[in-house]
């Protein structure tokens, strides 16, 4: 009770304080912003970020970063590491403030309606730490308390879906454990808005697997998962849109649908004769040709007639057409950045 | 246990409460058990014999020949200071930048509190443990009193008390306040052990540099002095500093730490 009455009164010290006037600009920043109560899930936008630079000092680490998530939506954040995925999320999670632009989600500015917002979200990072000294049950019952999160049937499903270890201390788990239990405390008060970053650091192959069910199954409950990531597959595996970041820029945002489709084959036949003077014709629209003594090697738009009529023609033993992949479209998008 | 931030950080506070306060007791309290072997015609020598310019460092010695000058100047005027500047430094370096310094910040900041309330709550929490701890030192001086034979001076043990506790929790809200402010441990850290060695310094070697004394008013440990309790009330002037130290401390606290970003290494 004591925190409770206190702090009402320290605030409004703090206030008389930071007053000079009514147009001092750190009393109107003091002021409370109204909350978000009411607002749904089906605004067009979940997640607004528009023009936002942050630096560091002298470095730069966004520069005029725009990009949009869909509600309902699983949305990635691709880039390698230092693109300024991880800053951008803490920039969203109000952990830092931009130096220029704005955020806002669920259409309200994320620094104002911080407090309010996190009502509706859930975050969780691939590095985070825990309290070691708590017991899984003792975290999630203090999370629980801190989230105002009364009902707890949402954190039993989840702890059975995930065979958390509660029982523990956390500092005696593995970090597969650690981040189930991280996971239920960002789940627990089923936000509509999960925020993860780079969640599947560290995690076996069994527990990703796991983890992108999660996501998935939060995902067709109707709520907006924003996931950044480094890895190309984990992005193909779930998301809807992906959004491509490099220095601190966004390069582009599609549909990871439509990027499939247009990301080229690759084709590689196995002949009996000697392939070095063998080509693909130009009408084939072929790239990165490339042969050994007895493959050739290249990339098409798409394994249409064109293409296959031409292969029916030629000596082949064996053919082998590759699914399309972000790999190849990570690596054509990075390296036309590259040649810019 | 764990309804809010300040129930829980005084969970994460315990074996500190614990450590402290035995340790508290085997110094303060077992040197108060002392008293009975230093009192007499031994103690009278020695003061005697000191020379009146180390009242800078160890109190003045006159007070020794009585029970309750002995716990004001020897116990708590040299040992107190020993205690409770080290513990109030660690306590708010450990409140003030633990989390964020090992990344547990962000775990608590995504939830729906605000800045505020956690750098509130955790002070207020800080504060419990140093009433703990000074009531801890009461109790265990109550009982060393009884036991040693000497009636137990009460009103001078409350005021100590008081005083002790007001001491340790204004420098514990300057270190608390600087490290949440700035999210710098080095800073937090420097800062209130230049302050703390500065203040010793002033008030050890005050009577014999002169221009010491037009500095006094800078040591924080001039508003710590329980030797002056035998004789005098608490002095409310010292109380008014203290206090407003530790609030303001806090006031910046709030105020900074709303507008920062946090860092993942202070």
């Amino acid at each position: 009770m004591a925190p409770a009455v206190a702090l009402p009164v320290v605030e409004a010290v703090v206030e008389a304080v930071a007053a000079g006037s009514a147009s001092n600009p750190l009393l109107l920043y003091l002021k409370q912003q109204p909350h978000v109560e009411g607002q749904t899930v089906a605004d067009s936008i979940a997640i607004n970020v528009e023009g936002v630079s942050k630096r560091f000092g002298k470095t730069l680490a966004l520069d005029h970063v725009s990009f949009q998530v869909k509600p309902a939506t699983v949305h990635g954040f691709l880039g390698p590491n230092g693109a300024g995925k991880t800053t951008t999320i803490k920039l969203l999670m109000d952990f830092i403030r931009p130096s220029k632009g704005k955020l806002e989600i669920l259409g309200k500015d994320t620094r104002a309606n911080s407090v309010a917002l996190k009502k509706r979200i859930g975050y969780l990072s691939g590095d985070f730490e825990l309290y070691n000294n708590l017991t899984g049950s003792q975290y999630i019952q203090y999370m629980s308390h801190l989230s105002g999160v009364k009902n707890q049937s949402r954190t039993q499903e989840l702890v059975e879906d995930l065979s958390a270890v509660m029982d523990r201390k956390i500092g005696l788990l593995s970090r597969g454990n650690k981040q189930k239990i991280g996971l239920i405390a960002a789940l627990m008060n089923d936000p509509d808005i999960l925020i993860l970053d780079e969640p599947t650091t560290g995690l076996d192959p069994l527990m990703q697997q796991k983890f992108y069910k999660v996501v998935r199954d939060h995902a067709k409950r109707g709520k907006t998962v924003f996931m950044s990531s480094h890895i190309l597959s984990e992005v193909q595996e779930v998301c809807d849109h992906v959004t491509f970041m490099k220095k601190g820029k966004v390069l582009e945002t599609v549909e990871v649908s439509n990027l499939l489709a247009k990301a080229t084959r690759r084709v590689v036949l196995t002949v009996d004769k000697n392939v070095t003077m063998m080509a693909p014709p130009k009408v084939l629209g072929a790239s990165n040709v490339s042969h050994t003594k007895h493959t050739l090697s290249f990339d098409v738009p798409q394994a249409d007639r064109k293409v296959m009529r031409w292969i029916a023609m030629q000596p082949v033993k064996d053919v082998t057409i590759n699914e399309a992949d972000l790999d190849s479209v990570f690596m054509n998008l990075y390296e036309d950045e590259e040649e810019v | 246990m764990f309804r809010n931030i300040f129930t829980k950080t005084l969970y994460d506070k315990r074996w500190f409460m614990l450590g402290w306060g035995l340790g508290a007791v085997s110094l303060l309290a077992l040197t108060a058990a002392f008293f009975p072997s230093l009192s007499g015609n031994g103690m009278d020598a020695l003061v005697k014999s000191l020379p009146p310019e180390l009242e800078g460092i160890i109190g003045d010695v006159e007070d020794w020949s009585t029970y309750p000058g002995y716990l004001a100047s020897a116990v708590f005027g040299l040992r107190g200071e020993m205690l409770f500047v080290p513990m109030a430094i660690l306590l708010g370096v450990g409140l003030g930048m633990g989390d964020e310094s090992n990344r547990r910040l962000y775990q608590l900041l995504a939830k729906p509190v605000s800045r505020r309330r956690v750098v509130f709550e955790r002070w207020l929490a800080g504060l419990v443990v140093i009433a703990v701890v000074t009531g801890i030192v009461y109790a265990s001086l109550v009982v060393v009193s009884s036991m040693i034979g000497e009636d137990v001076p009460y009103e001078l043990l409350n005021g100590i008390t008081v005083i002790t506790a007001l001491f340790t929790a204004a420098l514990f809200s300057l270190t608390y306040g600087i490290g949440v402010a700035t999210g710098r441990k080095n800073i937090a850290i420097l800062v209130p052990v230049v302050w703390a060695m500065g203040s010793l310094l002033v008030d050890a070697f005050k009577l014999q540099i002169d221009w010491l004394k037009d500095l006094e008013w800078v040591s924080l440990l001039s508003y710590y002095k329980t030797a002056d309790l035998v004789h005098d009330d608490i002095n409310l002037n010292h109380v008014l500093v203290l206090s407003c130290i530790a609030l303001i401390s806090l006031i910046v606290a709030l105020i900074a730490f709303q507008n920062r970003d946090i860092h993942e290494e202070a």
